[in-house]
């Protein structure tokens, strides 16, 4: 066998594809040469950096939060799969049968949300769920209930509906999961609801813990707090375990108040009313907890500030 | 088919119906089976951490939600990559044409196409904040990566990053057994060769 060949044998060798027989001419080439041994290293050397190279799992927030999504999926779907005509004159039935409701009652109305793109400063990304495909988020491009948003670093976006604002800072990243309720994923946002008779706008985490703004200017974040992950244990003989105790971040979110009021509701139906210039948040034992916010220290990014 | 793949197989299919029927316990299970595999997969395909982050929950969000098109004849972990490896391009394409609009709007399509190919090679590397946290030997082999052609490192990533089989890349690729090991064993050579071509010009550097 000469040296072209082994060279092409040598990948597979340091991956075990190589059978027997080839593998065995091949290491007899390279007891007598040297330049092929020298190439072999190098070849080993890479399968080996590539087999060390450390893997890194996805953090215990962000696996909660793909459990979350994907309840929050499967339910979207049932809805579809409900609303799925049967027959081919059912929709003709359902809207007629929808304008008719429309017509004598008019307190009911078909609950959809649409927020449109007031201001775009910098790149955010728009991910729409009918088509599974990322774009950039355009200027005054209208966002839907089931879209996700991520935005890039030094970006803003304003997005409005009427009395309602949401304000995305940079590095965030949010669902859009209900009428008038966002999941906020990454980073921080600011919402503000005005008038009288609005409706509320509903914010949550991956724990779903959830902030209800029913009025007023409110910035919500998401804020690491150390917790004590771990503790004892007994076997099924008796004997007691006490495994080190991890010290973790856990991720909570926190609700600064400017104007209004923030109605928290924590992961164990704990409740906490943060007023005017209070912030609230639970901490790493789910006790509630509220602190003062010093004056102009709420939502200081651009655009924000509609005072 | 083994008797360990028929058992696998069959878990397999259990945890899906489990799934299918909003069981959230089975999809932690199914999340916590898949996660190391596919993060490592995506990072090394897209080269964010935080967009791989969001590619990896998207994965599982599509994957309830077309739970219905999973054919039994294809592996679990095939077809939850193959939606990873789709996500992922067209994360890269959105990248690109947000890129090429702000740089050029008169593109034509075969210099797009260029840009695209050149856009994907440098997103494998990963960016400065993932690089600065990453070991020496980390940031060459990233490097190296992003050097390959797209369609070479892909099956490269699959193979040693999601540890998948060559059966599993050969459906993932669309192509035969035999093509998917000459790609990985050429994109190793070509790997070996552009560490030893750096090895090369650190050791001139120094003697220099």
């Amino acid at each position: 066998m000469g040296c072209t060949d082994v060279r092409k044998l040598l990948p597979p060798l340091a991956l075990g594809d190589l059978d027997a027989e080839p593998a065995a001419a091949v290491a007899d080439h390279l007891q007598t040469c040297a330049d092929c041994r020298g190439a072999n290293a190098a070849i080993a050397r890479t399968v080996g950096l590539l087999r060390t190279s450390p893997t890194r799992p996805p953090s215990t927030e962000r696996r909660s939060a793909v459990v979350g999504a994907m309840i929050r999926a499967h339910e979207e779907r049932s809805v579809l799969l409900l609303r799925r005509p049967r027959r081919t004159w059912a929709p003709w039935i359902a809207a007629a049968g929808a304008f008719l409701v429309l017509l004598a009652a008019p307190q009911f109305r078909i609950r959809s949300w649409t927020l449109q793109v007031a201001r775009l400063e910098g790149r955010a990304d728009l991910l729409d769920r009918s088509t599974g495909t990322w774009r950039p988020l355009l200027a005054a491009e209208k966002v839907h209930v089931g879209d996700r948003l991520v935005t890039q670093p030094g970006t803003v976006v304003d997005l409005a509906d009427g009395p309602h604002h949401v304000w995305l800072d940079q590095e965030t990243a949010i669902d859009v999961v209900d009428v008038f309720a966002i999941a906020l994923d990454r980073g921080r946002l600011c919402v503000s609801v005005s008038g009288p008779a609005v409706e509320a706008i509903r914010i949550s985490d991956i724990s779903n813990s959830v902030v209800r703004v029913p009025e007023g200017r409110v910035e919500l974040s998401l804020r690491d707090v150390p917790a004590m992950i771990g503790g004892s244990h007994e076997s099924r003989t008796g004997d007691a375990f006490l495994p080190a105790a991890r010290k973790e971040t856990s991720r909570r979110l926190v609700a600064r108040v400017d104007r209004g009021v923030a109605e928290l509701r924590g992961t164990q139906d704990q409740r906490l009313r943060a007023v005017s210039g209070q912030s609230g948040t639970f901490d790493a034992a789910g006790q509630p907890s509220t602190a003062g916010v010093s004056e102009g220290a709420i939502a200081p990014w651009t655009g924000s500030d509609d005072r | 088919m083994t008797a360990g793949e028929g058992t696998s197989m069959n878990v397999e299919e259990e945890l899906l119906r489990r799934c299918a029927r909003g069981d959230s316990a089975a999809y932690r299970e199914l999340v916590e089976r898949m996660e190391k595999p596919l993060i490592n997969f995506i990072l090394r395909f897209v080269g964010e951490p935080h967009v791989a982050e969001d590619l990896f929950q998207e994965t599982f969000v599509r994957v309830v939600k077309t739970l219905g098109e999973f054919r039994p004849d294809a592996s679990l972990s095939t077809w939850i990559h193959t939606i990873a490896r789709n996500l992922s391009l067209d994360w890269l394409k959105a990248k690109r044409r947000h890129r090429e609009t702000a740089l050029d709007a008169a593109t034509s399509e075969d210099k797009g196409r260029v840009i695209y190919f050149k856009d994907m090679l440098r997103a494998s590397a990963l960016t400065p904040e993932a690089r600065a946290e990453a070991t020496e030997e980390e940031r060459r082999v990233s490097a190296a990566l992003g050097e390959l052609s797209p369609i070479k490192r892909e099956a490269l990533v699959l193979r040693m990053y999601a540890g998948l089989q060559y059966s599993e890349i050969a459906r993932i690729q669309n192509a035969p057994v035999g093509t998917v090991k000459f790609r990985i064993h050429e994109a190793i050579r070509d790997l070996a060769g552009l560490l030893g071509a750096e090895d090369d010009r650190a050791s001139r550097a120094q003697g220099g």
